[in-house]
This record gives C-alpha cells, structure tokens and sequence, in this order.
C-alpha cells in the first residue's frame, strides 16, 4: 500500500532554531552583532583592526577560521577581547559554534560583537548565526565583478564595506560598478569605501553601525 | 558546499514524519529548492542519498524541483520572476519582497509498505 503525504513544509537551515535563541540572548544583554563575511584575503580582520581604537572597551571579537589562531591574536593586539573558533573543515560559522563559544567567553561590558566569519562569500549568506545584520566585506583587489557574482551575498547584507580603497590608483576597478551592483541585488543596502591604512571610510562605518544599534534597543 | 547540513535537516524532519507509519518505507522524497539558496541540485542529491544508507529513506527516489526568484513589487503590487542581473521590477522598476524561491521545501514524501511484510 503506497501513501503520499503532502508536507509542504520548510526545512530549516541548520542552526536557526539556535540562532534564534542567540538573537534572545544578545538582545536581554544589549550586544549588538555584526556578522562580517567576505573572501579570504577581503580585509575582515584587518577592517577589525582598524575599528578597534574606536570601540575599545566595548566592542569583543569571535573570529572564524579552519585554522590557527592568528586572527584572534591581531585582534588581541590592537586591544579587543577575542574568541578563536577553528572550524577545521566546516566552510561557514554556525549558530551551535555561537553558543558554544559563548559558554566560553562571557561578553560582560560589551555592547558590540564582531564575528569574523570564515572567509567565504558562498556559504556564510546562507546562515543566520544570531547577528543583527550581516555586513559584507569585498576588496577592490579582488576585482569590481564580485558584487554581480556573488549574488545571495548582497541580499542578505545589510551593509557592503568595500575595503583597500587606498590601492584604487594601482588598480583597474570601477569602484561605482560595485556599489550599482549590490544595490540592484539590495537596494536597501549601505555602502561604505574604505582604507584600514588611511582609516578612510571607517567613522561613517561605525556611525552607521551604532546608529542601527541604538535603533534596536 | 552546504547542501550536507540541509540534508542532514531533510532526513530528520522524514524520519520524524515516518514514525507515523511504522510499516512503511519512504520510497519517493519531492523537493523544492528555492533559487536565491544556491543549492546545487545533484549535490543535494548525493548527500541525501549518502547520509540515508540504512535509514528508512534508504533507496528513496529523490525529486528536486528548482524555484525561480519571485519577488512582489513594492509599488504596483504584482509579482514577477526576478533575473539574477535585474531583480526589480519589470513595469515599475522597484525593487519588492521574496515571494517565492528563497526557501527548501519538503513538498511530499510517498510511503510504501513493503510486499507480503503488511
């Protein structure tokens, strides 16, 4: 005897219970979390880094890799709190990591967390690890199409940081292509150009950043 | 790449659908997975296929279907398929909300009892 049940029902991507559970948590506490994705090599870390003298004392960091800690350390060193998760295999952070590194690395006194997710434009956009926002991190290094190609990336992101904008002079990149490009995939989505060498870009980034935050409480 | 967890979620959400029929055999599994998820069908599949060796899924034939983007336009209020390189709106060119193609779905799964086992 053959029997169809009509389901029609969502599966969940993995982790969304808990992220949603995270998202509770950060919110009784006042944390307000940005989760950064982008490609190995975008300038995650080093943006981190460069926000760092602004929001010491207040912001923490998780960082995401397979391997070594390295990142944890460079935050540590321009004077955030850090957590490293080495994932080893997995090309993306999920919500169960979150929670099992806050059991870890109790976030008293911040107000702001980074999680630096695993450089990855692909796999990241499809997980919601209890941030507010996701902020997408590109290069101009890493050419103007990447917006275009990358298209589940923008929608996602509440905000595009386009990074080593400093290096426009020895590059080929039409910086406009860029932003045109992740508003047509997101027309609601903030665009910043920025240098973590010169520091340009970084104060509207981070005023937009608590902007958001104060509008979440 | 993260077709493996998806999976993983599908033969969950089966094997607590079949507790209800305990005699039973999942023989066919129909999905649809939305575009924006950037699923790779054959991937999917294959993971699937892998992860329900032994389970009562084990053999089912797998059917996805792929969902196109709909997005519903913010000013005129109709729907339409949305291109990866222009996702707004055809008439108005606004920009609109997901609709349909951002989300997996487990559309039906058949049950079979096996022959002479009933």
């Amino acid at each position: 005897m053959s029997q169809t049940v009509k389901l029609e029902e969502k599966v969940k991507a993995k982790g969304s219970e808990i992220a949603e559970e995270l998202r509770r948590v950060f919110r009784q506490r006042g944390v307000f979390v940005v989760n950064l994705i982008g490609s190995p090599g975008s300038g995650k870390t080093s943006l981190i880094e460069a926000l760092a003298p602004s929001v010491r004392g207040r912001a923490a960091v998780i960082e995401g890799d397979l391997q070594t800690d390295e990142d944890k350390q460079r935050v540590e060193r321009a004077g955030l709190r850090a957590y490293q998760i080495n994932t080893v295999g997995a090309c993306h952070l999920d919500a169960g990591m979150i929670r099992d590194a806050l059991a870890r690395f109790p976030l008293d006194g911040v107000s702001l967390l980074f999680i630096e997710n695993v450089g990855n434009l692909v796999c990241p956009a499809s997980f919601e690890i209890g941030e507010d926002i996701k902020v997408a991190v590109v290069s101009v290094t890493e050419g103007d199409d990447k917006p275009a190609k990358y298209p589940k990336a923008m929608c996602v992101s509440t905000g595009l940081v386009i990074t080593k904008v400093d290096l426009l002079p020895h590059l080929e990149c039409n910086v406009e292509r860029m932003k045109r490009d992740a508003i047509t995939q997101q027309p609601n989505i903030a665009v910043f150009t920025t240098s973590a060498r010169t520091c340009e870009g970084l104060a509207q980034f981070l005023s937009w950043i608590d902007g958001l935050a104060r509008a979440r409480t | 790449m993260h077709e493996l967890s998806f999976a993983t979620q599908i033969l969950e959400r089966i094997e607590e659908e079949a507790r209800s029929f305990p005699a039973s055999r999942v023989t066919r599994v129909r999905l649809s997975a939305g575009e924006m998820l950037s699923i790779e069908n054959a991937s999917l599949a294959f993971c699937l296929e892998a992860i329900s060796a032994g389970s009562v899924m084990d053999g089912a034939k797998i059917e996805i279907i792929e969902t196109p983007l709909e997005l519903e336009c913010a000013r005129c209020g109709r729907s339409h398929i949305a291109s990866a390189l222009e996702p707004r709106c055809p008439r108005c060119g606004e920009s609109g909300s997901v609709v349909a193609g951002a989300d997996l779905i487990i559309e039906e799964i058949e049950f079979n009892e096996p022959d002479g086992e009933a």
